[in-house]
């Protein structure tokens, strides 16, 4: 049961859809591999990474954590989650976080602390590239991957 | 009601020092917003504030204090549970200097993810965008709408919130809020008079929001509580019409007398609010009534619909907003205005005065454009055309025989870090 998802992902990534040329990285949303999650939807993503969701399907608390890309693949993350460009993300956390209401989500400077955080954190869900994933952690949704909903 | 300012300074403190040694420089955090602009008004017959508190405006001359400002905030977590957070914000003040106000000063609680607590000071949230409207850089325009946000500035409190989330099905989440507290050192200038000071006027109220794919729904009610308003003279007036009251054997000058006088009074707030961001195109609707007891403060519809498709970096967009005071006229005087005696001729041109010094009754029609020229830094230029119908509170000083008519031109820069 745990396997198969996982399975049919890791095809998903090795038949990796066209990309866009110039793209950048290829990016996965992974996590814990204790946090009973096999795989999430577009929506849940948008829901979790925008402040909105604050479990995972699981029932865990929701970590949401993103390495500090550059703008390029920031950007990249947005539109392809929410068609929003990096501007209208950060005015709307600048709403959120100067009222006290919520947080974005946390930063980590490399792909590493990104997965020490995942791995120490049931509940965290992160942004990676699809090389920089470990076994400690599950992918569970391919950010570029055609929409599955 | 103090305590926050000393308060959650040290609790920040406190928690950054227990910080695990794992994740330095996690557990405190500093970030900042500002505004730099200038605002030029095509008149010299009325000065043009971004909200009543301000003691004077744009004129013909460039003017830098109406939209300029600057914030800082530190955020100190202990775990996932427990946050505080300090923020403080310099702008140009009821009292024509820029003393940095705590604005924020809060401890917060998430017993569980969806629900969270706060106590400290914290901002008022009684309608959308209410809490936010410093961060020029959180929104499209170069301020927020005068007509919805200008007449009450009360931003912020010693008191409580409770929020509460809750996923309903699919991508839409409900949110609710209660609050209480005592309104912090909030003054509005009247002119040629004391200032009617607010503080400590209790404020308690609650909101309901729904978000679902693009769409941003919410209703908010408010309640205030005046306790002194105004101050004399103008406060005088209620115990000279009292006096009339009791000398005429007239209880109809009571009523008059407890309708001038803003002390007791309740000022209720109803807000109703619609965004929607899908793609390159944000629009926003906002409907706000104010309910008051009392004349000198009249009962008011305000609201606005803003609209703006970005193209890549530039956004452009429109924004038309109005609001409506209840016409409400001269009230009962009696045989007042036919007494011989100096003292009711003064009382009866005074109640005058204070029966339509608020009435604002007026609309903007602005086009905009947002510039997201840097990281975390935008331009933003406007051109709002007035017609006020109606000068009350939110001009400084409409001079008699004012047209009404003006035109604002504003320049801004806006960043966070």
């Amino acid at each position: 049961m745990a396997s198969s998802p996982s399975i049919a992902l890791a095809a998903l990534l090795l038949a990796a859809p066209a990309r866009l040329p110039g793209a950048g990285p290829h990016l996965v949303i992974v996590v814990n591999a204790d946090s009973g999650v096999f795989q999430v939807t577009r929506e849940e993503v948008r829901n979790i990474f925008l402040g909105r969701q604050k479990r995972l399907s699981s029932g865990l608390p929701a970590v949401p954590v993103e390495q500090q890309y550059p703008a390029s693949v920031r950007e990249r993350f947005y539109r392809l989650l929410v068609d929003k460009d990096l501007a209208e993300i950060s005015a709307y956390w600048a709403r959120l976080f100067f009222t006290g209401q919520a947080r974005p989500p946390m930063e980590e400077p490399s792909a590493e602390d990104v997965l020490k955080v995942i791995t120490r954190n049931r509940g965290a869900i992160g942004l990676m590239e699809a090389g920089r994933t470990s076994s400690r952690v599950r992918v569970v949704l391919d950010v570029e991957g055609a929409e599955a909903e | 009601m103090r305590f926050g300012a000393w308060l959650i300074p040290s609790l920040i403190l406190c928690l950054a020092g227990q910080a695990p040694a794992q994740e330095p420089g996690k557990r405190l955090r500093l970030s900042g917003f500002g505004t730099l602009g200038l605002a030029w008004n095509s008149t010299d017959q009325a000065a043009f504030t971004r909200d009543a508190s301000q003691p004077s405006g744009a004129t013909r001359t460039p003017d830098g204090r109406v939209d300029s400002r600057v914030g800082l905030q530190v955020d100190g977590t202990l775990d996932s549970s427990f946050q505080a957070t300090l923020q403080v914000v310099s702008k140009y003040n009821y009292d024509a200097t820029y003393r940095p106000e705590v604005t924020w000063a809060f401890l917060g609680w998430n017993p569980l993810p969806e629900i969270q607590a706060r106590a400290g000071r914290i901002g008022i949230e009684c309608f959308m965008n209410a809490d936010s409207r410093d961060v020029g850089y959180s929104y499209l325009w170069v301020r927020p709408p005068v007509e919805c946000f200008g007449l009450i500035p009360i931003t912020r409190m010693d008191g409580v919130d409770l929020t509460g989330t809750a996923q309903l099905g699919g991508s839409t989440t409900l949110r609710l809020k209660g609050f209480y507290g005592a309104i912090v050192s909030e003054q509005i200038p009247v002119h040629g008079y004391p200032n009617l000071d607010l503080s400590g006027d209790r404020v308690g109220g609650a909101i309901a929001e729904l978000q679902g794919g693009p769409w941003r729904a919410r209703m908010a009610y408010a309640r205030f509580e005046v306790r002194r308003g105004f101050p004399p003279p103008i406060s005088d007036l209620s115990g000279y019409l009292d006096s009339f009251a009791t000398l005429l054997r007239d209880p109809g000058l009571d009523r008059t007398a407890a309708g001038v006088s803003l002390a007791g009074g309740i000022l209720q707030w109803y807000s109703a609010g619609l965004t929607y961001g899908e793609g390159p195109l944000e629009g926003q609707a906002v409907l706000n009534h104010l309910g008051s007891d009392r004349v000198s403060v009249p009962a008011s519809w305000a609201g606005f619909l803003s609209l703006g498709y970005r193209l890549r970096q530039v956004t452009p967009y429109g924004l038309w907003s109005r609001i409506a005071s209840r016409q409400q006229g001269i009230p009962y005087l009696g045989s007042l205005p036919s007494l011989p005696s100096p003292l009711a001729q003064e009382v009866v041109n005074s109640v005058a005065i204070v029966a339509t010094a608020n009435e604002d009754t007026q609309s903007t029609l602005a086009a905009g454009l947002r510039w997201d020229c840097l990281t975390n830094l935008d331009c933003k230029f406007q051109l709002d055309r007035i017609h006020a119908q109606s000068p009350g509170s939110l001009w400084n000083v409409a001079r008699p025989g004012w047209s009404g008519n003006a035109t604002v031109a504003t320049a801004v820069v806006d960043f966070v870090f």
